[in-house]
């Protein structure tokens, strides 16, 4: 039952899969123990739980207003969903790798 | 969904296979943020519905969507993110992950792009190097008729389907006109914008072609986490 329930809570929860290997490298040194092996990986805890920061409440901006803190070249995620279009900055995801969104009424988590 | 409330994440500080573990605050559980399922806790076992996204440059994303909007850059400590942390990690091409993953498979560079995506239980790599020959890939994944399209200028790869309604197209090869990256499809002849899938001119002008979840990836990374990945090779 309890899965079931589960199910339907999920059901509309979106991840957007950016992986690039590469999350907290600058902390190899602080390296702990790991806690348990899953499909022949270990998890292996590198920093305190929220030592880096999600972000729950997205505020966003205009493009024009984008301009004036973006590179050109800075990567960006971007979704669509016709219409409503959004932008992640990479570099600053690097910050928080994790945001708590939405895109429509459809709630989203944006990761990096 | 569409029934119950969505739950929030937040990062665990621990990564699996060399990449980001959430947590979700309701259960606890950690989730893979690469597969969207949840690997311990409560919750093992499910899985989160993948949603399309694209990897490319603010230049490029705001030429495409003029009306986009950016998250908001500006917190309390003033503006964050002004350049790439990671820098040193993206440029040197023989660290792997944070402890010194070996990669998988040597047919790539451990740090080669790949856009990768899952369909049904298929997973599939198409390598940057390769769509900078081939920037225009027509393929069938689990009997799915998909297109990657590639930027080379922008380093910018993006997959869809190639069902419109009840027709599969056929698309030529991409060309640059008035600064965009387009497409003809063969059967009708239509124009597609070829990073976002939207017909700009032509009979089908104003439909979309369905986005699908993929992602960037390093190929050891991604060859880690799915070591039966189909590899895909442009033809020489």
């Amino acid at each position: 039952m309890l899965r079931r329930t589960w199910n339907w809570l999920l059901v509309g929860l979106v991840a957007f899969a950016a992986s690039e290997g590469s999350s907290g490298l600058a902390l190899a040194e602080r390296a702990g123990p790991f806690t348990e092996i899953v499909d022949g990986s270990p998890i292996m805890t590198v920093l305190p739980k929220d030592a880096i920061p999600a972000i729950d409440s997205p505020k966003f901006v205009s493009a024009t207003e984008g301009d004036r803190v973006m590179q050109p070249e800075e990567p960006v995620l971007g979704v669509s969903d016709g219409n409503m279009t959004k932008a992640y900055s990479l570099w600053q995801l690097n910050h928080h790798e994790i945001v708590n969104d939405r895109t429509g009424s459809l709630p989203i988590a944006v990761t990096w | 969904m569409q029934q119950g409330k969505p739950i929030t994440f937040g990062v665990s500080g621990r990564l699996w296979k060399d990449a980001l573990v959430m947590y979700d605050r309701e259960t606890g559980s950690l989730w893979s943020h690469v597969t969207g399922g949840a690997i311990v806790g409560p919750l093992k076992g499910q899985t989160l519905t993948p949603y399309p996204a694209s990897h490319t440059t603010w230049k490029q994303w705001r030429r495409l969507h003029p009306d986009t909007l950016l998250l908001s850059k500006q917190t309390a400590l003033g503006v964050k993110g002004t350049h790439n942390a990671y820098q040193g990690y993206f440029d040197d091409p023989e660290r792997l992950g944070i402890f010194g993953t070996r990669n998988p498979d040597t047919v790539l560079p451990g740090k080669e792009f790949v856009l990768g995506f899952s369909l049904g239980n298929t997973h599939v790599a198409y390598p940057y190097r390769d769509l900078n020959r081939q920037p225009l890939v027509q393929d069938v994944v689990s009997g799915e008729p998909i297109l990657v399209t590639f930027s080379a200028k922008e380093a910018t790869a993006v997959a869809f389907s190639r069902r419109v309604g009840e027709r599969v197209l056929e698309f030529s090869k991409v060309r640059e006109a008035g600064g965009d990256l387009v497409m003809d499809d063969q059967q009708t002849g239509s124009t597609w914008q070829a990073l976002t899938g939207t017909a700009i001119q032509g009979t089908l002008s104003g439909s979309r072609l369905h986005q699908l979840p993929a992602t960037r990836a390093f190929w050891f990374a991604w060859k880690g986490f799915y070591p039966q990945t189909r590899l895909w090779r442009a033809s020489r």
